[in-house]
């Protein structure tokens, strides 16, 4: 199978999270993923997602675009938003107490095997995750 | 998502049916609250019926477990999917909460 690529492009609002799940998970089984592979590769998008509506939009109005391409054996998730500029650095460690809230870039730099964020000269963030084939 | 509470000796049995994410935990949220305003002195949640949680899914649980432990009851989960299960470890959870195969077991 050569490379192939799609795009979504769809409101930052929590309620579409289950059709974006249900589209990632399509595209890891397309591609090959084992299911409990899926699972996770679902659950790191959705994370990133959550973080765009919660955070960069802080709730406000907003596009979110995700671009899925598949080829070089992984699957690469990009993520753009035009909200608040939000940096990964420093929220990537589990919190250190018993709180309610900072875990999905954790969950998400466990899953992925490459998670690398940028703000665009544009004022777009970007996020991109890389999961390879045959990795867990 | 669907939420049915049911009185039982000594608690509360919640069973919960549908995924879990930033769209539903509010309800859950919300849900679980109002039940624990009548104090029961364990909450049994069951989630044998949720195949799919996030972390907003997590930290609802996370907030409900410190405001059980406010009113000294006991918080158990109940049927986790091996791969609820797992967000739970990737969280470093999984030993935090009270975690049963069954709700059997939980009322113990």
């Amino acid at each position: 199978m050569g490379p192939s690529s799609l795009t979504v492009i769809f409101p930052a609002e929590a309620r579409w999270l289950a059709a974006i799940r249900a589209l990632v998970e399509q595209s890891c089984l397309l591609t090959g993923f084992a299911e409990e592979v899926t699972y996770r590769v679902k659950l790191a998008v959705d994370e990133a997602c959550t973080n765009i509506i919660r955070h960069s939009y802080s709730s406000r109005s907003g596009t979110i675009t995700l671009d899925v391409e598949v080829g070089n054996g992984a699957m690469t998730f990009t993520l753009r938003d035009r909200g608040k500029p939000f940096s990964p650095e420093g929220q990537s460690d589990l919190p250190r107490e018993l709180k309610p809230g900072g875990l999905g870039m954790p969950l998400i730099q466990q899953v992925m095997d490459e998670v690398e964020y940028s703000r665009t000269p544009g004022g777009e963030n970007l996020l991109r995750m890389v999961k390879r084939l045959g990795r867990n | 998502m669907d939420i049915t509470a049911t009185p039982v000796a000594g608690g509360m049995v919640v069973t919960l049916q549908g995924e879990i994410d930033l769209y539903s935990s509010p309800r859950v949220r919300e849900r679980l609250l109002g039940l624990l305003k009548e104090r029961p002195s364990r909450l049994i949640v069951d989630l044998s019926a949720v195949p799919y949680m996030d972390s907003s899914g997590i930290a609802t649980f996370v907030e409900m477990l410190q405001q059980v432990r406010k009113q000294q009851g006991a918080l158990r989960l109940v049927g986790l999917q091996a791969n609820i299960r797992e967000v739970f470890r990737f969280a470093r959870l999984e030993q935090v909460f009270a975690i049963c195969d069954t709700v059997d077991a939980a009322m113990a």
